[in-house]
């Protein structure tokens, strides 16, 4: 470190806003020569013609050397640096130096895309291809089987932790390289959490109204874990795809449905006949009582009438009763009497005798 | 070249090769230690450049990342005499890399005698467990428990005694049972006292502990049933039990579709014939009502003359009743008084 500290020299020392301590070396090519010459004691000593080409040599492979050092981190990357394998600092986007190897190395990792796991089943683009039983199928708290695929939904917030800190075997069929926690680590913590949250309800919660408790509950635990195992991995979110009952049964679920409905269909059909019969009865009461109240009022109204008529009447018959008696009752047969068949016979004893037919 | 810078050509060469042979780098994810024809000399737990002496010197490197060791699923018969096919993993950390080398030599050796390790201390605990603790969230205190005892390493009387100060070991644990007890359980300060001063009751047993990483050089960090599933054998009895168990709930939706449709078509037919007879009811009454209020405001008019009411009411009768009908009439009637004869009747 010495030799090359004195070679190349160390031109500032600054904190980035970053935060950290950084160095750079920064000399003039002159100086680097001035350099070579004052700290390869041997240098010297070589003849003159030999001394310029291994010089230029040198120069030419420490430049190359040097400058394969150059590494841009893109926007939605970062770069963890070691040195001598020792951790130095993780860099953002931009354009960097860091020491080429074998003395620094690099990991520029993408860091902010949001990546997902499936558990239970496995997808290409949009279409589940492949359903994973041995994933999917747990235990409830009452000793059912239930069917759930998930995906899990996490992207990487601590880039050191990440690389450094977990051992795992990785993922080949998603491309997850070994040594990456988000491989059989990631799918250990998300089934051990998913089926100990399923393993402390029942199945027609699970299957019905708990589904987001679920999640929620799933995240907590697998967030738990994952800071425990120092993943460096951030969970976002645990979503639940598909929950079935195995589909061993499902025909004895779809039914508890199908029997579900036709009860609430039944229901319906009585409320409907409710709705109709009710509104039809009390039309019929209505029609029942308001007849009666128009032949209560009537009746009334008629009867006071007759009675106000008579006792105009009355007071004209006092004037002259004889007279207006006769006269009403002639009025009477006159209006009587066009209508009838008449027979008038002068002896009543032959009234029997006589065959007449009322018509 | 010339012959002058050959040899310094060379010895540059040498010089580069014994620099390279006496420095040796340690990786953020590694431990290392220094050998010395076998014999230990130092061991390096932080990253960076190192140096040994070369050729002499062997580096042995090991991962001190968070290791993961898979326990094979096993069936298991818990404490209610169920049988449960668990699949566990355990996860733990290369700590004292020296102790590690000794013991263990490797990561191989070392995830095969780990994971029996965990497997026996998962077998003993979960055939005091119920079906039910291992499901539920009961769970989380059994796993917590079996990675402390699988933290702990079961050593003889006889080992205790090669320790540094024997009993008197500072990270050495007791575990005790008494005849009547199922199991051994921790001592508590007082009993563990009695044990160092060798006055304890002689008809317990006594289990001796020593820190995993004592011995192996490792700490296990967590310990985790993934799951804990039903044997396949008993699958299709548990499917069965499933559909009988919706079969039940299914007949249970259908009866319950049939009561409520009759009980409300009850209340409904109900309502309807209450509502009906309700309206005939009052109808009845109204009538009577409208009858006798009429009956009262005609007999006031009445009586102030009711044989003239009779006469009129008569008349009145006739011409509404008897149109169409056949009369015979006697002449003599009051009604022909003048069809026979003009004179004014005699008085």
């Amino acid at each position: 470190m010495e030799f090359i500290k004195k070679t190349f020299g160390i031109a500032k020392q600054y904190r980035p806003p970053s935060g950290g301590k950084r160095e750079e070396y920064d000399i003039s090519f002159q100086e680097f020569i001035d350099n070579v010459k004052k700290n390869i004691p041997f240098f010297n000593k070589l003849p003159n013609g030999n001394k310029a080409i291994i010089l230029i040599g040198l120069i030419v492979i420490v430049i190359v050397w040097a400058a394969s050092g150059i590494y841009t981190v893109g926007p939605d990357q970062q770069a963890a640096l070691r040195m001598f394998g020792k951790f130095d600092s993780i860099q953002t986007n931009g354009l960097h130096w860091w020491w080429p190897g074998p003395i620094g190395q690099k990991d520029i990792v993408v860091v902010t895309a949001t990546r997902q796991l499936e558990l239970g089943f496995r997808s290409e683009g949009e279409e589940i291809t492949q359903p994973v039983p041995y994933e999917s199928l747990m235990i409830t708290g009452d000793e059912n089987i239930v069917d759930i695929q998930a995906v899990i939904q996490y992207k990487i917030s601590d880039l050191r932790k990440y690389l450094f800190y977990v051992d795992d075997p990785g993922e080949s069929d998603r491309n997850i390289s070994p040594g990456s926690p988000d491989g059989v680590t990631l799918r250990d913590i998300t089934e051990t959490a998913l089926r100990q949250v399923i393993g402390q309800r029942t199945i027609d919660d699970v299957l019905t109204t708990q589904k987001g408790q679920v999640q929620d509950e799933v995240l907590l635990l697998m967030k738990n874990l994952s800071g425990e195992y120092n993943t460096g991995l951030e969970l976002i979110a645990v979503r639940l795809q598909n929950v079935n009952p195995p589909v061993q049964v499902q025909d004895a679920f779809d039914d508890v449905t199908r029997a579900r409905e036709e009860r609430d269909r039944i229901i319906n059909l009585a409320q409907a006949y409710r709705a109709s019969e009710i509104p039809r009865a009390k039309g019929e009461a209505a029609k029942i009582t308001e007849a009666a109240n128009a032949f209560k009022q009537g009746r009334i109204a008629r009867a006071e009438g007759e009675s106000q008529g008579f006792i105009k009447l009355l007071e004209a018959y006092e004037k002259s009763p004889d007279v207006t008696r006769q006269r009403l009752y002639l009025e009477m047969v006159e209006r009587v009497f066009p209508n009838f068949n008449k027979y008038i016979i002068n002896d009543s004893k032959i009234l029997p005798l006589l065959d007449i037919k009322p018509n | 070249m010339n012959k002058k810078t050959t040899p310094i050509i060379i010895l540059v060469i040498i010089i580069i090769f014994i620099a390279l042979q006496s420095v040796f780098t340690v990786d953020e994810k590694e431990v290392a230690i220094v050998t010395t024809f076998g014999e230990y000399k130092a061991s390096y737990i932080t990253p960076g450049l190192k140096t040994k002496v070369p050729f002499v010197d062997t580096v042995t490197k090991f991962d001190k990342r968070l290791q993961r060791v898979d326990v094979p699923p096993e069936t298991i018969l818990t404490s209610d005499k169920k049988r449960i096919r668990v699949d566990a993993y355990a996860r733990y950390k290369i700590i004292n890399p020296l102790l590690f080398f000794k013991t263990l030599t490797n990561e191989t050796t070392a995830d095969s005698r780990i994971g029996s390790i965990i497997s026996s201390r998962l077998r003993e605990e979960i055939a005091q467990d119920t079906q039910d603790d291992l499901i539920s969230e009961r769970r989380d205190s059994v796993m917590n428990y079996v990675t402390t005892t699988s933290n702990l390493f079961e050593i003889s009387y006889e080992e205790v005694y090669e320790l540094e100060n024997g009993l008197q070991y500072k990270d050495l644990y007791f575990y005790i049972k008494s005849p009547t007890d199922a199991s051994f359980n921790p001592v508590n300060n007082d009993q563990r006292t009695l044990i160092l001063s060798n006055a304890f009751d002689s008809t317990y047993e006594i289990k001796y502990f020593v820190p995993l990483q004592n011995i192996w050089g490792v700490e296990i960090i967590d310990i985790r049933i993934k799951r804990a599933d039903f044997p396949d054998e008993v699958e299709s009895s548990i499917f069965e039990r499933m559909m009988a168990e919706r079969f039940e709930k299914s007949s249970a939706y259908r009866a319950e579709g049939e009561q409520e449709d009759k009980e409300i078509r009850a209340s409904v037919n109900k309502e309807v014939e209450v509502t009906l007879e309700t309206a005939e009811g009052y109808a009845a009454f109204t009538r009577g009502e409208g009858e006798a209020l009429a009956i009262e405001a005609l007999a006031i008019a009445l009586k102030s003359d009711p044989e003239f009411y009779g006469f009129v009411r008569s008349l009145e009768a006739y011409e509404n009743s008897l149109s169409g009908s056949t009369i015979i009439l006697d002449p003599t009637s009051e009604l022909f008084r003048y069809l026979e004869s003009y004179s004014a009747p005699s008085k």
